[in-house]
């Protein structure tokens, strides 16, 4: 058995692109964890699609042993974290498995959105924050002053600081010893009732779920009856073991360590981030840890396949990638425009975008994707209150008391000079400011109270061009507001597109409804007859677009050199009618679906 | 088997057209259009056409652009591997601001009997924006010099649609034209094709396009003001006059096979079809060297055939004979695009008539969506 004071676990917490898989890599290599041929570019990210967007979606863990300065050898947990808002309840598990996290600030962007909704996750988990500064070797590198930032916003010494690359390995060392002296030794009493934490878990085609955990309290031993305490169920430890970084079988864990647990689970969604593993003899038993929650799906929209011939695929590709992601919900839907589909549920755009180009990539397919919508409710007027993630869930309005939508803090850090601009956009977008905190002389955070919904369509970007790049943003739920709430329908010749339909905010259901009918004014092709839009809320007609007949469609000139040519355009277009729906009489392109989803004031 | 016409490109302009999309270059350099014609003269005895093919076309570009001596050793070329006085139509275009007498002689010399034409427009505003090197009176004496040359079938090429016209002043083009008394007429809608010049302009917003609803009463005039004055309609774009439609172009419409030579030029041959390399340099060093300058060529299945022939076809008045595709390409559109055939009737575009199908009066403007109802369907 180790000895636990010789343990160190802890995290790396990051705005994303500040390094974090790079210091890892780095810190692999120098306890030669990995040989530095051997290693993949960015061991920890080993989904392609998480490295192309530089981001970490699931966590993993790896153990190093470090011979440090005062000739002692240490085990060191390395618990990678989720680097977006949507997965934050997955870091702060991750992060209640650790003693200590280094949070890593690029030193020429300095602090961001993430850095200080990170850092606060880290002190809210009790750990010791190590702060370190890194790409020093880029030109425009500024660690002194980003140093005084993380003072400011964090209250965290600037001297405390050390200022590494992590590309080049400059200080790299001094992380190392920095862990040892700074991060204390877990606690807890391997003779106590047994108390694992589960941070994370993933599916292996072979060995079925593999759960990734800290054990907190007492000793787990290889052919233990175990029970998970939310979930509520018995198994077999039939192997556990470190991750270094492969899996190594163990006989035994003790408080403190941090490693696999293979149990026989067939179905990722039988385990639940946050759960508390304990031995299963009614006297063993010991209480689950603090802070369990099941995390809802938050965001909502339809998946149609552009050919409905493919929807058994698309189930059959939506279990496959569940299998590896229990945080995504899908259940059928019927759409009159698009045919038979899912309705799937998210944790946050990020999520959703991720899953949707996972469809996209790994299962081939065409999908339309309908307009993402948060979770409502209603109240009745039989004083239930009811849930409602599609328009079409909406009771009947004579049935309706009230409505109530999710409210989200949004913390925002950018240059001074665009407080203007965030101010305005934020208000535009129903946000209550709430405050501003300085970081430095050049950087603020202004926090605003705002509907989620409002930040789901493309308040991301809109922030982003309103500050030239330089704004971040980060989100967390708050809780349900009553709102005034209509649901805007879309008739295209008179039929209702169902998949177009929306709930939003009395005050914008005018200009939204327009801007989606000047979008598929554009969108939509023209027909041989007059096609007209409408937007309408209940019975009342709110906005209005038409589409102009055809007045002629032949080509002037057709002789022996045009003929292909020409004939080409023709199929040209014909490709593009292909992933058209059909509503009554009018061919609407799957762009046409898409550009609503980007709706915003352009 | 039915012998494949000729069409010959001359690819020589004076000056580019905005608006044009054609296979041309300005070109003032005597040695390439020299190189031009010898090597016109080797392709030509590569691809050896027919001596007496059923129609041959010289078009361009501009073929006049030729000075007299050039122009002459081109059609001496031409000569020596077709009987052109034994040819049934022999067309030649002609553009104003570089015919002459002399030219227009050489060429009715020659052998050839038709000649179209480039006037586009009678207004000097609208030939400057549209970059005609020449006025509305040259018109009039290219007209003049081909007649007294001898020609009997002459054509002219007009444009319509150009912003801000009106059915007003696009008749008053007309009657222009039809004083000039020709035996044929092209009446084309102005279109803005993929990079020309005017597409650029237009997307950036220098050129707006003409009001829709005016093009199209100005399309559906056309073909009523020219019946009254004895045009036939055989086409789109086309108008029989005492001349008789133009038996080449019909010949594309029908699926014909055709052999072009010159740069650009595209031949087709049952399906297959080859386009040659554009670049007059390129071709001609393809052709010296004794290789097909052939730059690009697709093969169409019969069912694509089928579907070309009827997109084609029903650009006819007379419409296509379902019937007669059926027999020449063993796939009968009857049955092969039951589904296209059924829409674009029900749509009332189309009308089948005996073993034809028709555009019908409604249709008319709408030949491309008949046709592509039939080519998505491949």
């Amino acid at each position: 058995m180790t000895d636990t004071r010789l343990i160190r676990n802890f995290s790396i917490v990051a705005h994303v692109d500040h390094g974090k898989s790079t210091l890892a890599d780095r810190l692999l290599e120098l306890t030669l964890t990995v040989e530095k041929r051997q290693m993949k570019e960015q061991l920890l990210d080993d989904m392609e699609l998480e490295r192309e967007r530089g981001i970490t979606i699931k966590a993993r863990a790896v153990a190093m042993r470090y011979k440090a300065a005062d000739g002692q050898t240490y085990l060191f947990n390395l618990i990678d974290t989720p680097g977006h808002v949507d997965f934050n309840y997955e870091v702060q598990k991750s992060l209640q498995a650790c003693e200590g996290a280094l949070l890593l600030v690029d030193a020429s962007q300095g602090v961001e959105a993430q850095t200080v909704v990170n850092a606060l996750l880290a002190e809210q988990a009790q750990l010791a924050v190590v702060p370190v500064l890194n790409k020093i070797d880029l030109p425009h590198a500024r660690p002194e002053q980003v140093a005084t930032e993380v003072e400011d916003a964090l209250c965290i010494p600037a001297e405390d600081a050390i200022a590494i690359s992590a590309k080049t390995g400059v200080n790299c060392e001094q992380v190392l010893e920095a862990i040892v002296a700074l991060v204390p030794p877990p606690v807890g009493n391997p003779d106590n009732k047994l108390q694992a934490l589960i941070f994370d878990a993933a599916y292996d085609d072979y060995r079925g779920v593999v759960i990734y955990m800290r054990v907190k309290e007492g000793t787990i031993r290889k052919g233990d009856s175990v029970r998970t305490v939310a979930a509520g169920k018995a198994y077999e430890v039939l192997e556990i073991g470190r991750l270094a970084p492969r899996m190594v079988a163990e006989n035994v864990l003790h408080a403190g360590e941090v490693g696999y647990l293979i149990c026989n689970i067939k179905q990722l969604e039988d385990v639940k981030i946050g759960d508390t593993v304990t031995h299963e003899k009614e006297a063993l038993r010991a209480p689950a840890l603090a802070g369990f929650k099941d995390p809802k799906p938050m965001v909502f929209c339809g998946f149609y396949p552009t050919n409905t011939a493919d929807f058994d695929d698309l189930r059959k590709s939506l279990e496959k990638l569940r299998i590896n992601d229990s945080s995504f919900s899908f259940e059928p839907e019927t759409s009159d425009a698009l045919g038979f589909g899912f309705r799937c549920g998210f944790l946050g755009l990020l999520h959703m975008e991720v899953i949707q180009q996972r469809l996209e990539r790994e299962q081939d397919m065409d999908l339309v994707q309908t307009a993402p919508n948060v979770t409502y409710r209603v109240v009745l007027t039989d004083g239930t209150e009811k849930e409602v993630r599609s328009p079409s869930e909406m009771p009947d309005p004579a049935r309706i008391e009230s409505y109530r939508e999710p409210i989200v803090e949004v913390r925002i850090v950018v240059p001074t000079e665009h407080i203007g601009a965030v101010m305005k956009l934020a208000t535009d977008r129903r946000g209550i400011y709430e405050k501003t905190d300085y970081y430095g002389s050049q950087r603020v955070m202004l926090t605003f109270a705002m509907p989620f919904s409002e930040i789901i369509f493309d308040f991301h970007d809109r922030l982003k061009s309103a500050t030239r790049g330089f704004a971040t943003m980060d989100y967390e739920l708050r809780g349900f507001e009553d709102a005034d709430l209509v649901k805007v329908r879309i008739l295209v010749s008179t039929n209702e597109v169902d998949a177009l339909s929306f709930l939003c905010h009395r005050t914008v259901a005018d200009t939204r409804g327009r801007k989606i009918l000047q979008k598929l004014r554009t969108e939509i092709p023209r027909h041989l007859f007059e096609v007209a839009l409408q937007a309408a809320v209940g019975g009342k007609i709110i906005a209005r677009e038409n589409i102009r007949a055809l007045s002629k469609n032949v080509t002037a000139k057709c002789y022996g050199g045009d003929i292909t040519r020409k004939r080409k355009l023709l199929e040209k277009q014909k490709k593009g009618k292909k992933r058209m729906k059909q509503v009554g009489n009018v061919e609407i392109p799957q762009a046409a679906f898409l550009s609503v989803l980007s709706t915003g004031d352009d | 088997m039915a012998l494949p016409s000729l069409y010959v490109h001359v690819p020589f302009c004076v000056v580019k057209c905005g608006y044009c999309d054609f296979n041309s270059y300005v070109v003032d350099d005597a040695a390439v259009m020299d190189r031009f014609v010898r090597a016109l003269d080797l392709e030509l005895a590569a691809v050896a056409p027919p001596s007496v093919p059923p129609t041959v076309f010289v078009g361009g570009g501009t073929p006049t652009y030729l000075d007299a001596a050039r122009f002459e050793s081109f059609l001496a070329v031409l000569r020596t591997h077709v009987e052109l006085d034994r040819v049934a139509e022999v067309t030649i275009e002609a553009n104003p601001e570089s015919l002459d007498r002399t030219k227009a002689q050489l060429a009715f010399d020659a052998g050839f009997r038709r000649a179209s034409v480039g006037a586009q427009s009678f207004d000097a505003a609208r030939l400057r924006f549209l970059d005609r090197a020449h006025d509305a009176a040259a018109v009039g004496r290219a007209v003049a010099d081909l007649r007294a040359a001898g020609f009997e079938n002459i054509s002219l090429d007009l444009m319509f649609g150009l912003p801000g016209q009106t059915v007003a002043e696009w008749e008053r083009d007309l009657e222009t034209a039809l004083a000039l008394e020709p035996d044929h007429l092209s009446c084309y809608h102005l279109t803005f094709e993929p990079g020309t010049r005017l597409t650029r302009d237009h997307r950036q917003g220098r050129v707006a396009a003409n009001d829709e609803d005016e093009d199209k009463r100005m399309f559906l005039r056309t073909r009523e003001l020219l019946h009254a004055r004895g045009f036939e309609a055989y086409e789109v774009s086309n108008f029989a006059g005492p001349g008789g439609p133009c038996r080449h172009n019909d010949h594309y419409w029908l699926q014909g096979d055709y052999i072009g030579v010159g740069p650009g030029a595209s031949s087709h041959a049952g399906g297959w079809r080859g386009t040659n390399l554009k670049a007059v340099e390129a071709w001609a060093q393809a052709v010296e060297r004794g290789l097909p300058p052939t730059g690009e060529a697709e093969t169409l299945t019969r069912r694509q055939r089928a579907a070309e022939a009827v997109w084609l076809g029903v650009r006819r008045t007379a419409g296509v004979d379902l019937v007669a595709v059926a027999r020449r390409l063993g796939v009968d559109p009857r049955a092969a695009f039951e589904g296209a055939l059924r829409r674009v009737t029900a749509a009332g575009l189309a009308l089948c008539t005996g073993d034809s199908l028709v555009l019908t009066e409604e249709g008319l403007p709408f030949g491309d969506a008949v046709g592509t109802a039939f080519l998505e369907d491949v």
